[in-house]
């Protein structure tokens, strides 16, 4: 039975129960709410975010569901940020998108999908300077110069790690 | 507009865990907010402290054999690496010598090593172990002390044991039962999952103990931890019936018990989810029908994905040929490559990693005669995959033992003084010399000193290498269109002589058939000039090997071959040929270098480069031999 979605810019999308149960959130409401037609409001989450998002469920349908209802396990030990090749580009996205996917992802509890958008940073952060990590996100340098040269400082070991 | 300010500090938090410490650091050095996010993180300080202190959650090998996959080969690096590889462990054998030590007090015999760290008992005023630190093996020059890392002086539980891992963030401590000498009592023990960095209850255990099915009064413990499975056998003390234990598997994670047995002598990890099972006296089916006296029986089981708890569907049974039941038996292994038991959410059929440098051994010890058996991982896998599905009717011997297998009998080495890592071991010899070496360590004869060490000498330190091989120089033919010419086989690349950069390559054209004659009389290149045959009266050559054995590479595959060795050892070679898939075609069993006159130790760990002996000088103290880098 399909599944009614409402966006924040009041846009409707009708989807397979099966797809909107990736989003643990939607699929506790669903239980909730028990056999309904009533649509389901996703006040957090805008039209071409959710199409984005839904095509990555639909991608994933048949992917095990995460067990076990406790609070997400701590996978963050994981150094190497390796991605499918699917979700490499589904995820090619602008920065914009990429992260308003992170911020639906973890609002609709999606995990693997927060996973995809958060090891994607990670990746683009990987090697570079502070400098350039405040160009790639546009980072005002609030330090003064002073606390910038005890900053080097202190990380001076780590330059060659 | 700055971007990260869409985002909520536990997702930035969540970001920066999972990269390094470097790019932590770099993220923290761009503006206020990140440097107090990162400041404030716990876990991502512990990221930057292991890195702070030279830590690293380990990085595994990227080749892999994969179980499931009927043609197993094993897949090595490219030539041109495992060459390096090979000669990097020359240079590291040959300098190989204890360069630091430093004495730390011990104040009982519990001690683990695991990822750099030693982990080792302590004791409360009235004499209780009910605490642990760990210190980080390796010394600074100029110190005498390993630098200490965390300290716990009271856990809150008597400790039976412990074990760790520091990838995994991982302390187990299993509780000692109330002391009492009354077998009758029964009394269940519990063991505990804790955070290592931290000793608070881990939180991806579900439970925060787990209890032994058995009510017996079991005194002797042995733990290991392979990603989410957790296994403890539990035994008897010594005099009643040593070696006689319960060994129960456990998902830590969810707490359900999968597996128990009786009868079982020890046990190891291959993979995360095989493990090999030594069973002693009784038939598990008919638990009070004893094997027949002299069967031992070796059960490599397999646990499966979304199988219900306590079934092992999949199991070989293989026997050893022993004439009667030994009286001790200890399995030696070190912990099995895992990956991080976050990283795995449910048990699952993981492939074994495995290359030329990760070659695991296990060995067998029976204590009764001094026997040894050297298993390969590797050997034991294949065996596994062959046979895949239920083979209750044991394997003889004969067919499968001797390929991946090696004994040592008689009293060469003390019983209790060895230890295995990888494919390395390491244990106290009772003889003067149990393999000849010549100045480069590489053993020139077989043949036993049988000279026995008197009371009060020194002990023999002897360090078997399963893994890594010398790899000499040979000369051999290849043939093409342009007729035949020769090879030379040198550490690891084959010359065809044609021309000054004549090494062979994969895609060379020129070779189509190249035969390495590595039979008796056959010479040695030693490259000074056109006429540069080495024989034994050559005198620019200190010592000379016999080859023997032969091998051939057909059609276009010359190539492939990258590198032999005799190993010295008559009647046995080994050959690396990418031909049969980068197997290493070998009969050589291990290399072997021993380390005469070192100090007496009660008990070795060998470590990834180190080899910590436990003094017999001055019983509380532990002296960490640093050897080099690699070895």
């Amino acid at each position: 039975m399909p599944v009614l979605l409402v966006t924040s810019d009041n846009e409707q999308f009708r989807v397979e129960k099966v797809v909107a149960q990736r989003s643990v959130l939607i699929k506790n409401m669903l239980e909730d709410v028990g056999e309904s037609d009533q649509p389901i409001p996703l006040p957090n989450v805008t039209a071409p975010v959710l199409k984005k998002v839904l095509e990555y469920c639909d991608h994933h349908q048949t992917d095990p569901l995460p067990t076990g209802d406790e609070p997400s396990a701590d996978e963050s030990r994981k150094r190497t940020t390796d991605i499918s090749e699917w979700d490499q580009k589904f995820i090619t996205v602008d920065q914009e998108m990429l992260f308003e996917i992170i911020l639906a992802a973890n609002y609709l509890d999606i995990k693997p999908l927060l996973d995809v958008g958060c090891k994607t940073v990670a990746n683009m952060i990987k090697g570079k300077s502070p400098e350039e990590i405040r160009k790639l996100f546009n980072i005002v340098n609030d330090f003064t110069p002073e606390e910038e040269a005890q900053i080097k400082k202190e990380n001076e070991w780590a330059e060659d790690r | 507009m700055d971007i990260l300010q869409k985002l909520p500090n536990e997702l930035i938090v969540h970001i920066l865990s999972l990269s390094t410490a470097r790019d932590i650091l770099s993220c923290a050095a761009c503006c206020h907010r990140l440097k107090e996010l990162v400041s404030g993180s716990s876990e991502l300080q512990f990221i930057i402290e292991l890195a702070v202190q030279g830590l690293r959650l380990r990085n595994y090998p990227v080749t892999s054999f994969h179980l499931d996959d009927k043609s197993s080969t094993v897949k090595v690096p490219s030539a041109i690496k495992q060459i390096e590889i090979f000669k990097k462990s020359i240079t590291a054998r040959q300098a190989l010598h204890p360069f630091t030590m430093a004495s730390i007090p011990l104040e009982r015999y519990e001690y683990e090593i695991c990822d750099g760290l030693f982990g080792h008992a302590l004791k409360d005023q009235e004499n209780r172990f009910r605490g642990l630190e760990f210190q980080k093996l390796w010394i600074e020059e100029g110190q005498d002390e390993c630098p200490p890392w965390r300290r716990y002086n009271d856990l809150g539980i008597d400790l039976a044991d412990f074990s760790f891992d520091l990838a995994e963030d991982l302390l187990v401590l299993v509780e000692d039962p109330p002391f009492n000498l009354n077998m009758h009592t029964k009394i269940p023990k519990s063991v505990f999952i804790f955070t290592l960095s931290e000793s608070t209850p881990h939180p991806l255990a579900r439970s925060g103990y787990l209890q032994s099915p058995g009510e017996e009064p079991w005194y002797q413990c042995d733990i290991k931890i392979c990603g989410p499975i957790l296994a403890i056998l539990f035994a008897f003390p010594h005099q009643i019936a040593h070696d006689h234990g319960r060994l129960s598997i456990w998902n830590w994670k969810t707490g359900e018990i999968i597996h128990t047995s009786g009868s079982v002598g020890g046990y190891a990890f291959l993979s995360q989810t095989i493990i090999l099972v030594l069973l002693l006296a009784e038939d598990e089916e008919n638990e009070d029908q004893p094997i027949t006296q002299g069967e031992m029986r070796l059960e490599i089981i397999q646990l499966h994905e979304n199988n219900e708890p306590s079934t092992f569907p999949d199991r070989l049974v293989l026997s050893l040929p022993l004439s009667t039941t030994p009286d001790g038996v200890y399995v030696f292994s070190d912990k099995p490559l895992s990956d991080s038991p976050n990283l795995l959410p449910d048990i699952r059929t993981t492939p074994y990693t495995l290359d030329e440098t990760s070659e695991r051994i296990i060995v067998l010890q029976f204590l009764t005669w001094n026997h040894y058996v050297f298993l390969s991982t590797r050997h034991l896998l294949r065996l596994f995959d062959s046979h895949s599905g239920s083979l209750l009717q044991p394997i003889p011997w004969d067919d499968w033992g001797p390929d991946g297998t090696f004994w040592m009998s008689g009293p060469h080495l003390q019983c209790g003084y060895t230890s295995v890592l990888g494919a390395k071991f390491c244990a106290i010899s009772g003889y003067k010399r149990l393999f000849h070496t010549d100045s480069e360590g590489n053993i020139v004869r077989d043949e036993m000193d049988t000279t026995r060490c008197e009371d009060g000498d020194n002990a023999r330190m002897l360090l078997l290498d399963f893994n890594k091989r010398p790899i000499l120089r040979a000369r051999g033919k290849s043939s093409s269109d342009e007729g035949e010419k020769e090879a030379v086989v040198d550490v690891g690349v084959v010359h065809d002589g044609t021309d000054e950069d004549d090494w062979v390559e994969e895609d060379d054209p020129k070779i189509e058939k190249a035969v390495v004659d590595v039979g008796e009389g056959a010479e040695v290149h030693d490259g000074t000039d056109e006429d540069d045959w080495v024989d034994e009266e050559d005198p620019k050559i200190a010592r000379f090997r016999r080859r023997l054995g032969r091998i051939e590479v057909e059609s276009g595959s010359a190539a492939h071959l990258f590198g032999m060795s005799s190993g010295g050892v008559p009647g046995e070679w080994a050959c690396f040929s990418s031909h049969t898939e980068g197997m290493v075609l070998s009969r050589l069993p291990f290399r072997a270098f021993q380390r005469e006159d070192v100090q007496g130790y009660l008990d070795w760990i060998v470590g990834m480069d180190h080899i910590v002996g436990i003094s017999k000088e001055t019983k509380h103290t532990y002296d960490v031999m640093q050897f080099t880098q690699g070895w």
